[in-house]
């Protein structure tokens, strides 16, 4: 085993390391993305016992579970948008496993976000963060932190009748990300990488239009990220094998050093 | 039966629950025309086509030409009450929790005498009307009311007979369907008691609820397995009435599988979850269950080119139906199919009219209810398929578009 290996487990066998689980819990009541009727909707996860221990199965438990590729904590791949549909290895079976493993920048805006559900991160916000933390690495994750998945139900999905009113970045602010900065991808806490809105944006869903025009990946319905340090933290994100898949769910998880 | 029926008492929870005790149900296949017409809520007998004879009780061969000629047809529901019996003890375990139980004989217009159950205020050598119903085992079954008497209806009768909603507990199992603001005032108006109604997904929005005053709503899935199992044990022995209204009407292709996940499988689901308890109370003292209502497009009969897979689901929801009423036979739990037209409502704006109102479909659920029909059509295009459909299956199948 290598040195870094070698201290690596030994780092999460003492708890030096931290594990931290970014992920929700794969539930049938957790909000799915709602798209206007006239689409083809997502289908939210279910899951129905196969056997527990009676007479379908008497020595064992299991269960047949389904749902959408976009469903709770879950992964965008590149081909998920129109804009990604040519990147090279852009569904999640094609994707290099080795992107799996990448360090994260946490920006905090929950502050700003507990006072206005529509708020976007901007360029000044990032200016901000890296003049604290310094700048932000090539192929980093980037996660913004709104505290929303402390929210439940109604008030996560936040739906009024003009749409979903949730926060995420601004057109800019991902232009900056990827096109200066590199990013390996964009996290968010909400149920899309993009804010409630931001069908009006230009360009509409900016952070799918231009992350995955990109080449770059989305995480969202993430959660625990006050448990991370703006940054220092590795983040294992590795999305299910499915052929061709645009996205799965996963578990998403955070190594922090332990404080 | 001849006690006026006041809100139920509760039940002592120290005494055994009251269980049904079935009627003999062993019909003749000729007998079971008249559950066939009581079904459809129409009073029909047999009628000789060689002589004209009309025939009661039911018959292979008529019993004046021994012709086996014979056909069901609409009878003028009029006749004479020349005489009466009332029975104080039986060894028919239904009757002998209910004495004492009147019945009589009626001399119909046409010259067959039948045997009726009678309404208490039914008087010898008086004129009387007649209403087939379905009998708690349900079979067929001739009740007389006196005629051009200012009674409208027998409560206790209704009860007996039919699943009046008057103190019942209902479930209205989709909250976000068009139906169900319509159904929650209906039931309401008709005395429910409690009314139960069910939502899925409870972080959207879900305007409709607001005109629901007094309603309960209760967390309801149909196709989430897990959300059935958690409502029927939260109140599965509080839902008396059932209205399975759940509507998903789109014609995507990517709906099909949801049309069935909803329409079918929800429904096996709730049949599953709700069926055994219901059957279980409906000889209940006071409060019992009484019926387990479908609405299902007249789609389900026609198909349909642009909604294909909704069509197809809503056949499979009217087989589901007719599998659990042979379950629930035995235990006189009624299961009604509301057959109905394309609703008035935002999903069907492309359709054509004449349709649905929900308010139309809900007061013909609730006088369906009371007269105890297993069947009502509901809407003009519905009556119109059901009735080519009915009369020629295979003219009908030839005609459809």
């Amino acid at each position: 085993m290598s040195a870094s290996l070698a201290a690596f487990a030994a780092d999460i066998a003492n708890g030096r390391i931290r594990v931290v689980d970014l992920t929700q819990t794969l539930e049938p009541d957790f909000p799915t993305i709602v798209l206007p009727p006239e689409f083809g909707q997502a289908a939210p996860f279910r899951i129905e016992e196969i056997s527990r221990y009676d007479a379908r199965g008497p020595a064992w438990y299991w269960n047949n579970i389904s749902f959408g590729e976009h469903t709770g904590t879950h992964f965008d791949a590149p081909a998920h948008w129109v804009t990604g549909r040519d990147a090279p290895n852009g569904t999640v079976d094609s994707i290099d496993p080795q992107r799996f493993f990448a360090p994260a920048c946490v920006i905090d805006c929950s502050r700003a976000c507990a006072g206005d559900p529509d708020y976007l991160l901007e360029p000044a916000d990032i200016a901000a963060f890296e003049a604290a933390h310094g700048r932000i690495r090539e192929r980093a994750w980037v996660l913004m932190r709104s505290d929303w998945s402390k929210r439940k139900g109604a008030a996560y999905a936040n739906l009024r009748d003009d749409g979903a009113h949730t926060p995420g970045p601004s057109a800019e602010a991902v232009r900056l990300l990827v096109e200066a900065r590199g990013i390996l991808g964009f996290g968010t806490e909400t149920i899309g990488t993009d804010a409630g809105q931001a069908h009006q944006f230009s360009p509409p869903y900016p952070a799918h239009t231009l992350l995955h025009g990109a080449g770059r990946y989305g995480l969202q319905c993430l959660c625990n990220l006050d448990r991370l340090p703006p940054v220092g933290a590795m983040i294992c994100a590795a999305p299910l094998k499915i052929v061709g898949g645009s996205g799965s769910p996963l578990r998403v998880l955070a190594l922090t050093p332990s404080a | 039966m001849t006690e006026a029926h006041g809100r139920p008492t509760k039940r002592n929870p120290l005494l055994p629950l009251r269980v049904a005790k079935p009627l003999p149900a062993a019909r003749s296949r000729a007998a079971l025309g008249l559950a066939a017409a009581a079904a459809e809520g129409q009073f029909r007998l047999q009628v000789c086509e060689e002589c004209g004879a009309t025939q009661y009780p039911p018959r292979d061969v008529c019993g004046r030409c021994l012709s086996g000629a014979l056909k069901w047809r609409a009878v003028e529901p009029k006749g004479t009450l020349i005489a009466t019996t009332t029975t104080r003890i039986s060894s028919e375990l239904y009757f002998r929790e209910r004495p004492p139980w009147l019945t009589g004989l009626v001399r119909l217009e046409s010259g067959a005498s039948v045997v009726a159950h009678l309404h208490p205020e039914c008087r010898v050598g008086g004129p009387v009307r007649l209403d087939l119903k379905l009998d708690p085992a349900g079979r067929g079954a001739v009740y007389a009311l006196p005629e051009g008497s200012a009674v409208a209806a027998d409560e206790a009768a209704a009860r007996a007979f039919g699943a009046d909603p008057r103190h019942r507990n209902a479930l209205i199992v989709d909250g976000r369907a068009s139906t169900a603001p319509a159904l929650a005032r209906a039931f309401r108006e008709a005395g429910a008691g409690r009314v139960f109604i069910g939502l899925s997904e409870r972080w959207r929005p879900a305007p409709r609820l607001e005109k629901m005053e007094g309603a309960e709503i209760v967390a309801l899935d149909v196709s989430d397995p897990k959300s059935v199992e958690q409502l029927v044990d939260l109140i599965g022995d509080k839902v008396d009435i059932l209205v399975n209204n759940c509507d998903h009407f789109r014609s995507e292709a990517t709906e099909s599988r949801a049309a069935f996940e909803i329409h079918a499988l929800g429904a096996l689901r709730l049949a599953g979850g709700f069926g055994p308890v219901m059957r279980a109370r409906t000889g209940e003292a006071g409060r019992n269950s009484a019926a387990f209502v479908h609405v299902i497009s007249a789609l389900a009969l026609a198909g349909s080119r642009e909604y294909g897979a909704y069509a197809a689901a809503q056949a499979a929801l009217r087989s589901i139906s007719q599998t659990l009423r042979a379950e629930s036979r035995a235990s006189g739990l009624r299961i009604v199919d509301v057959l109905t037209g394309p609703l008035d409502d935002e999903w069907r704006q492309s359709v054509r009219p004449p349709k649905v109102a929900p308010s139309v479909l809900a007061n013909a659920l609730i006088a369906a209810l009371r007269a105890g029909r297993e069947e009502v059509v509901v809407g003009d295009i519905a009556k119109e398929i059901h009735a080519k459909w009915a009369e020629d299956p295979g003219l009908f199948r030839q005609e459809q578009p």
